[in-house]
């Protein structure tokens, strides 16, 4: 499970809360049926991955990795086997004598991780630890942790603000807002079906318009904006006819036609400016109503700055906002 | 380059000349005087078998090395860390506090000593309280003796590891402790295998301070304790002999002593810390 949201939404007080580093002020935290709130953080058994690794600086990778073995009093040729078998899973062997300052950011995330696996605990805890790393490192240890996470199969939360590492990683995503939450569904629910425009705006949706639902059938839905009915697939949420909507959809999900293409589904206006960006270009439409539109298509420029266009609003695309 | 170079050491002249004349020309000269003995003609080391032979001055070098140094200074920590570990994080009232404990380094080491004389003698607050609760019927003698000194010693020393120690703790990473406890440290086991050691390089040196400093004490000796007897210091001794017996060269051998021993201890310091940095290069 995954807590994504912008900073300071409070995901990581969340997950602080869960690991007992910090007492909620009301509620109640539940490991299967254990009431955790008076439990201190050492009798939890929790594994936690924090931001900065806070790894050791005066003890070496596998004194690091020991560290929790060590308290649990397990006999020094078990806490052996144990440490090695975690630092092959996290793929580095033959660091056991180095120190934390000696090893790269991506291996230092890696003990971290160790560290908190080789003690098997009952929840992994992990605080964007991919934050300090470089994109690509942090795409590699991305594909990692999710295999590795499918190995242990321990019950991990993660917290991102990252969409796409919730997206790849998560089997639930919960995202949060200024301490709300503001949808809980699996990574295709909220990529494609947000509950509101706050998790449409944060899962990259760039296009909306404001409507007005005139008809809603079982399988289909007919909403009125900008002047236009757009016919639309019908999501989970219930929508009653004349409620005030959002039609929402993705740059590169409009297809750009002709200027005088008629009918449903269709927005009519006028480029406005274009980027041209290597694979795909960028336009800037500025639609009859005088709102502006971002679309993206595949390849060169098609269409020339000032030139009347009309934008396909596909139906499977598109999804339905309450306000 | 060449000349760049020797033009570059010429700035380090000025302080060069400062150091030599201030610090290292007037240990000379006393080593030397200590060497030319009252009344025997040319060099001799009389002074140095009449100090190790003299059983009075072998007890106030104990004293002055071993009571003043490590006794004072061991309880000294003992009572630092734990306070300096409390008071390492912010919460209300806590510079108060902070400044409570470091007070006594506001005020002269004289004042700081007649403050502790005033409150331990036979009529301070804490014998008189003692007395009130029925505890003791005469007033303890804590002044003016062996007790005297230390409680005065440490009074003043405290303040100045304290500084040292807490500055330390507070620039630990606070998520290493958390680190610690989510792995299941209680606070103690996090207190002894993670604040600890990475807190010990900065309470070796606050030691080492507090050791050098105590090792030099002459007011707390003189005021709070038995000077002709049980608490006399080097310095004590040093000082009597040169200004009440006039004998300089005795003086001088005293005070070379004890910064032979003083610099002994530096060195020993210094090649330990380097050992260390050489080592964990960690950090």
């Amino acid at each position: 499970m995954t807590f994504l949201g912008p900073s300071g939404c409070g995901k990581t007080t969340t997950l602080r809360c869960i690991a007992g580093l910090e007492l909620p002020t009301a509620g109640r935290i539940f490991f299967d049926d254990r009431l955790m709130n008076e439990v201190p953080p050492h009798k939890r058994d929790v594994g936690f991955v924090f931001q900065n690794w806070a790894l050791f600086p005066h003890l070496t990778v596998a004194k690091n990795v020991a560290f929790g073995l060590e308290l649990r009093k397990v006999k020094k040729a078990e806490i052996k086997r144990r440490v090695r078998e975690a630092l092959r899973l996290v793929r580095l062997e033959g660091f056991e004598k180095r120190f934390p300052a000696q090893l790269s950011g991506g291996q230092q995330q890696r003990v971290a991780l160790a560290r908190a696996i080789v003690l098997n605990p009952q929840v992994l805890l992990l605080d964007e630890p991919l934050s300090n790393l470089d994109a690509k490192l942090r795409k590699e240890m991305r594909a990692e942790l999710r295999l590795l996470h499918e190995d242990l199969r321990i019950t991990t939360v993660y917290v991102t603000h990252d969409q796409q590492e919730a997206l790849t990683l998560s089997d639930e995503i919960v995202l949060m807002r200024a301490g709300k939450i503001q949808q809980v569904g699996t990574p295709v629910q909220v990529y494609n079906r947000p509950a509101n425009h706050f998790v449409a705006e944060f899962m990259g949706f760039d296009n909306f318009f404001p409507g007005t639902v005139k008809a809603a059938d079982s399988g289909e839905m007919l909403v009125e904006a900008e002047g236009v009915e757009l016919s639309l697939r019908r999501g989970d949420q219930e929508f009653k006819v004349g409620e005030e909507v959002e039609v929402a959809i993705r740059a590169h999900h409009i297809k750009l036609g002709a200027g005088d293409h008629p009918g449903r589904n269709f927005l009519k206006g006028r480029v406005e400016a274009l980027l041209y960006q290597g694979d795909q270009t960028l336009y800037f439409v500025e639609l009859d109503s005088g709102r502006k539109a971002s679309v993206v298509c595949e390849g060169p420029p098609v269409k020339q700055r000032g030139e009347m266009v009309s934008l396909y609003i596909s139906p499977e695309k598109a999804t339905l906002i309450k306000l | 380059m060449m000349f760049l170079k020797s033009v570059g050491f010429l700035y380090l002249l000025p302080i060069g000349i400062f150091f030599g004349c201030l610090f290292m020309y007037p240990m000379i000269e006393g080593f030397l005087l200590s060497l030319h003995p009252e009344g025997a003609g040319g060099l001799s080391f009389a002074n140095y078998v009449r100090f190790f032979s003299d059983p009075r001055m072998l007890r106030t070098l104990r004293f002055t090395a071993f009571d003043m140094g490590v006794v004072v200074t061991t309880i000294s920590l003992f009572i630092t860390i734990p306070l300096a570990y409390k008071l390492r994080r912010k919460f209300r009232g806590v510079v108060l506090l902070r400044t409570l404990v470091s007070a006594p380094l506001g005020y002269s080491g004289i004042i700081a000593v007649s403050i502790v004389y005033l409150a331990f003698s036979g009529w301070g607050l804490f014998n008189l309280f003692l007395m009130r609760a029925g505890i003791i019927v005469r007033p303890l003698d804590l002044v003016g003796n062996y007790t005297g000194v230390v409680l005065a010693s440490i009074y003043q020393q405290v303040p100045i590891l304290f500084l040292f120690i807490l500055a330390a703790l507070a620039s630990i990473d606070p998520t290493l402790e958390e680190a610690a406890k989510t792995l299941g440290a209680s606070e103690w086991q996090v207190f002894k295998r993670i604040i600890f050691p990475l807190a010990l390089p900065a309470v070796t040196t606050a030691g080492i301070l507090g050791y050098i400093t105590n090792y030099s004490c002459y007011v707390t000796a003189l005021i709070a304790g038995d000077p002709a007897y049980r608490t006399r210091t080097l310095m004590i001794e040093a000082y009597e002999q040169a200004y009440r017996r006039f004998d300089w060269s005795m003086a001088t051998t005293v005070t070379t002593i004890s910064a032979a021993i003083g610099l002994l201890i530096f060195f020993v310091y210094l090649r330990l810390q380097q050992r260390v940095m050489r080592r964990g290069s960690y950090g």
